[in-house]
């Protein structure tokens, strides 16, 4: 009985249509249009060669100095320009209009000069490169007019390593792709309110005529609901796991090495997810819609204060207003996630896990409290 | 006249969503336009990117002078020195860079290998290689100096590192027209404004549509004493009627939320801007067209009016610059009506001078819009006929649940 | 088998259940008769524990009636009034379903499930889903999945609500037999025929109070019309109508498109006075012919108003 129970419960839910559209394909859509979205998005903060040009006047002709150090920062492999020469300042600013180079040098007075039209990361590093020419140029010179040293001395004196090394705080990179995943892992957990839904309004006689045939059957109240959410839950674990499998095998998205613990957080989102919608439909008995329309909102807006529109807005707000992060699930999920993909440790990965699971039996156990009683003032 | 007024109460119950999402926008433009920085720099200003400096050696002067230079070409971030603070800073780009001084660094400064910097940073990203340039430029001059003169106290030498690190070269910003003729701000609205008119009008027409399709209404229209032509008349008043006031809707919003900054702009550009919103309306109101024959309940309505609403606007570089997208899919973009949109909208925003030559691409991609309307016109039309004729016409479509 | 005593449901001001009775015995077809609004569903929903009331005592074999007594549940079948079925599980799936809440065991349960579709006709149906079923079907597979644990009490709301003729005699005959085979039945509906037709007791409700109890011919027994005349005459002149309406065993009568209307008082057989009167009056006369008093007269004139509005 109890396992007939779970087994018509579940396909009542593969083939529910509605739902099936909200939590099974259109995740996925979403997901694969994050994956088209940002595919760039990691790449596009690296710096790439940057195209310059440089005015080939007759003082550059000259400045052999200038020539090297251009040179060797210029290589295609190891260098970070890509130089092209023009022989008169118009033809560069020319180049520079139709967004050829990013800017152009031209030497005047024994000094470089640069030529930009934005305000923006590439000009920056140029005009620091030309700073730093500029200003070693002066050092040397003064150093060998002060007589401090001469010209043999100087090469040794500027000969050093590197004074940084890189250093990695985490097992695995940064990466703003992964965050947009992992809020939307958690939308997908929230969305388990609908199955919380379903179950519930077909349990309650005041709320679909279902319910009044269950609640007159003779099967006692609690294995009937602990049965069905059983089978809810177990519908909407199917729903992630073919998500997540997805995401893993053909989107080929980074959760780190171990990929249990990561479903062990869409099972606790998932637990949060139905027994939330499962609050939202007992307590109330507003129309079907409306429990929708909650339901959808609460994970949306969830979700965006879990990055999912916009990547590190999740940050600002656990920097700003901890306890709105704490209290938010779909934070508090793809936080576990984040866990997992980039901390050594697992203390706040499973501080995240009690977390949901506190907020999952709060609700679970208010609902429980409205699913005890079997008599309503009115049907 | 019926079937339009009938529309047009239909519309009426369904309001409420319409508004919702409405709303939904107009905050997420507001929010997008907090983003957009508004004024035109006429000098040049270096970037400057965040780091943070974590001293786990004592502070000396040459420490001192090292955040100095660092705060002036930088902006300074910081952080506890506890490791998963660094960690989420670095992750969620709240700093670019960090740098830690180890222990007995200072010690070992001058001892010809001295003990090195860590820098913590998302590796081979533009800021970080900026940020670690210049440290490492500061700690050479402290070098050399040192070197030059081993007498200099710690104090002298980080002054004259910052002395001569303060050289910068002579940037001159070049300016090919006096002014940008059209914001930045008003330029990102009406990028955004492609999503809005395409999610409103698709439901605003699926919405009708899909009560009309319902077989049992459908069956009661086809009995009806009015011909087909009379209510697909009324459909399509419903329909033109819903577009342009769509697109007077957002075209107003945007064009008054950004007022302030369209103070002096050329008027023509602004109502060359509003001529390209209306034709992609018009594609809009074409693809609700061929739409109406695929939704059947209001569960498919918004998943895929969402979905494709995103999709294109993905395409169309709403959200994301489209110098983000993948080569491939910016091919497949051009296939799209939103991009000769996007076009439009960033050609029209580049107009100096308005002549037949700097028109010309304006036009192209008004026409290639107007080309994609009329093509899905047809295409909905065919599907329409073919659908129509089949006994699948009076298949199950439902509008609610029925218990 | 069900008892009620002064049960009182309020819904806020309203009261909905007015110290009502109910005595159900075992093996009898129970009719609750009553427009829309009279309480009929409350009373049902109160005797099945579904909803609380503000006084009263219900007692179900016996026993008093709670949420918890599953041993009555189990004995225990309804057809609510809205169709109520998984619209994403088949005919036969749904059967089966319900059926499992009372008959745990999956042996046992195949036979019974069998039973009840081929009761409610629709072994050609068994695959399909609800929503490809017409009204009739689905009612009929409402009922398949509240009788198919064969239970000793049903209860029967409305069933026949939207049903088409064959539908309607099919279910009809259904419950008929269910009943024949020990069953008892409790049935509610605004159908007086249905009524008449099919119960063995009757009870007529009108604003949440049990107006009148008994056997069809107890029930009309109560009332003063008796028999119904209708006479097809031409032209009968309005002193004649007079002289009708005077007799003694006439309680009223009225006279509209060629036929006269004459209502008798209980026990009196006035057939032969009116036709000499119209006879004397050399009125011409066609057809005639006399009903006996239906429970639409006796919720008329017990209420003052017709029993379907």
């Amino acid at each position: 009985m109890l396992a007939n129970i779970y087994w018509k419960r579940i396909l009542v839910a593969v083939r529910n249509r509605g739902t099936l559209i909200w939590t099974w394909i259109f995740p996925l859509m979403m997901a694969t249009l994050f994956y088209f979205a940002f595919s760039g998005l990691n790449e596009a903060e690296l710096l790439k060669n940057i195209p310059v040009g440089i005015v080939t006047s007759d003082e550059y002709k000259n400045d052999t100095a200038f020539q090297t150090t251009l040179t060797s920062v210029s290589d295609p492999e190891e260098g970070f320009l890509s130089l092209t020469e023009y022989d008169t300042e118009e033809a560069a600013k020319e180049a520079l209009k139709g967004g050829e180079i990013e800017g152009f040098i031209h030497l005047e007075n024994g000094s470089p000069n640069l030529s930009v039209t934005k305000n923006e990361l590439n000009q920056t590093i140029l005009k620091s490169f030309l700073d730093q020419y500029v200003q070693m140029k002066h050092t040397v010179v003064s150093l060998i007019e002060e007589g401090v040293a001469d010209v043999s001395q100087i090469l040794s004196l500027f000969e050093t390593e590197s004074w940084t090394e890189a250093l990695s705080l985490s097992k695995n990179p940064p990466s703003e792709t992964v965050s947009y995943f992992f809020a939307l892992l958690a939308m997908v957990c929230l969305y388990g309110g609908f199955q919380g839904l379903d179950s519930v309004s077909y349990l309650q006689a005041n709320l679909s005529s279902m319910g009044i045939r269950r609640t007159i059957s003779p099967v006692k109240r609690f294995p009937m609901v602990v049965f069905d959410l059983l089978a809810a839950l177990t519908v909407h674990m199917a729903c992630l796991l073919f998500l997540l499998a997805y995401l893993v095998f053909i989107l080929d998205v980074d959760f780190g090495a171990n990929l249990l613990p990561v479903i062990v957080t869409c099972l606790f989102g998932s637990f949060l997810g139905l027994s939330f919608g499962a609050f939202v439909t007992a307590v109330s008995r507003a129309k079907e819609g409306m429990k929708v329309a909650v339901i959808i909102t609460v994970s949306l807006t969830c979700s965006f204060g879990a990055g999912m529109m916009v990547s590190g807005i999740n940050y600002k707000i656990a920097q700003t207003i901890p306890l709105l992060s704490w209290l938010n699930p779909a934070a508090r999920i793809s936080d576990a996630l984040y866990c997992l993909y980039y901390y050594d440790g697992y203390s706040q990965y499973f501080l995240n896990l009690g977390i949901l699971a506190v907020m999952a039996l709060v609700f679970s156990i208010i609902t429980a409290f409205f699913l005890r009683r079997q008599r309503y003032e009115s049907i | 006249m019926k079937v339009f007024k009938a529309s047009l109460l239909i519309l009426r119950r369904r309001a409420a969503q319409v508004a919702v999402y409405f709303f939904m926008f107009t905050a997420m433009f507001i929010i997008i336009a907090s983003f957009t920085s508004q004024q035109v720099a006429t000098d040049f200003s270096a970037v400057r990117p965040s780091f943070t400096v974590v001293n786990r050696d004592q502070d000396t002067p040459l420490t001192d002078g090292l955040l100095e230079f660092l705060r002036e070409r930088g902006t300074e971030r910081v952080f506890p020195d506890e490791k998963k603070a660094l960690q989420d800073a670095t992750f969620f780009h709240a700093t670019e860079y960090i740098l830690i001084i180890p222990e007995g660094f200072d010690q070992s400064v001058w001892s010809g290998s001295p003990l090195s910097l860590e820098a913590v940073s998302v590796p081979g990203t533009g800021k970080s290689y900026y940020l670690d340039s210049l440290a490492n430029q500061y700690w050479n001059f402290v070098n050399v100096y040192h070197k030059a003169n081993p007498s200099l106290s710690r104090a002298d030498i980080s002054e004259m590192a910052l002395e001569a690190l303060s050289m910068e070269t002579s940037v001159e910003m070049v300016r090919f027209s006096d002014s940008r003729p059209i914001g930045e701000l008003y330029e990102s609205y009406n990028r955004v404004q492609s999503y809005i008119l395409i999610v409103l009008t698709l439901l605003c027409v699926t919405s009708i549509t899909m009560s009309f399709r319902r077989p049992d209404l459908h069956m009661r229209n086809l009995c009806a004493p009015i011909t087909t032509r009379q209510k697909n008349l009324g459909l399509f008043l419903y329909c033109a009627l819903v577009g342009f006031i769509v697109w007077l809707l957002t075209t107003a919003v945007g064009f008054f939320v950004s007022l302030p900054t369209l103070q002096g702009a050329d008027g023509r550009l602004v109502a060359l801007l509003f001529l390209n919103s209306f034709l992609y309306t018009l594609t809009a109101l074409s693809i609700a067209m061929l739409l109406n024959y695929f939704i059947s309940n209001p569960n498919t309505q918004n998943a895929i009016v969402n979905f494709l609403g995103l999709a294109l606007s993905f395409l169309g570089g709403a959200f994301v610059p489209l110098e983000f997208l993948s080569e491939g899919l910016r091919a497949v973009s051009r296939f799209t009506p939103v991009y000769w949109y996007s076009e439009a909208v960033s050609d029209i925003c580049r107009l100096t001078v308005l002549n037949k030559e700097s028109l010309a691409p304006v036009w192209r991609s008004f026409a290639m819009e107007l080309a994609f309307a009329i093509a899905i016109l047809c295409l909905a039309l065919a599907v329409g006929k073919s659908k129509n004729k089949a006994e699948k016409s009076f298949g199950s479509i439902r509008t609610e649940i029925e218990m | 088998m069900i008892h009620v005593e002064n049960l009182v449901k309020r819904y806020g001001k309203l009261v909905a259940l007015d110290h009502f009775n109910l005595d159900v015995k075992d093996g009898e077809i129970f009719g609750l008769l009553g427009p829309n609004g009279s309480g009929k569903t409350t009373a049902i929903n109160c005797i099945l524990s579904l909803l609380t009331y503000d006084k009263g005592e219900i007692t179900l074999f016996g026993k008093p009636m709670s949420p918890t007594n599953y041993e009555s549940k189990r004995k225990i079948g309804v057809v609510p009034q809205n169709v109520a079925v998984f619209n994403e599980l088949t005919v036969y799936e749904n059967i089966d379903y319900f059926c499992s809440l009372y008959v745990p065991d999956k042996a046992k349960r195949k036979p019974l499930v069998e039973e009840a579709i081929a009761f409610a006709g629709l072994s050609d149906y068994r695959k399909f889903l609800p929503k490809k079923l017409s009204g009739g079907l689905l009612r009929r597979l409402n009922i398949a999945c509240g009788i198919a644990h064969k239970p000793d009490l049903i209860f029967l709301d409305e069933p026949t609500v939207a049903v088409d003729p064959q539908s309607r005699n099919n279910i009809l005959e259904g419950i008929k037999a269910l009943n024949a085979s020990g069953t008892t039945v409790v049935y509610t509906s605004h159908y007086m025929e249905e009524v008449e037709q099919l119960c063995s007791r009757i009870m007529i409700m009108d604003k949440g109070r049990a107006i009148a109890t008994g056997t069809k011919e107890e029930l009309t027994a109560l009332i003063h019309t008796g028999e119904k005349l209708t006479v097809e005459a031409d032209g009968l002149p309005l002193s004649v109508l007079e002289q009708i309406r005077n007799l003694p065993d006439v309680l009223r009568a009225d006279y509209a498109e060629g036929h006269l209307k004459a209502d008798c008082k209980g026990y009196g057989h006035p057939v032969i006075d009116v036709l000499d009167l119209l006879r004397q009056s050399g009125v011409h006369f066609g057809q005639v012919y006399s009903e006996p008093p239906t429970l639409n007269d006796v919720f008329l004139e017990i209420t003052g108003k017709q029993l379907r509005d």
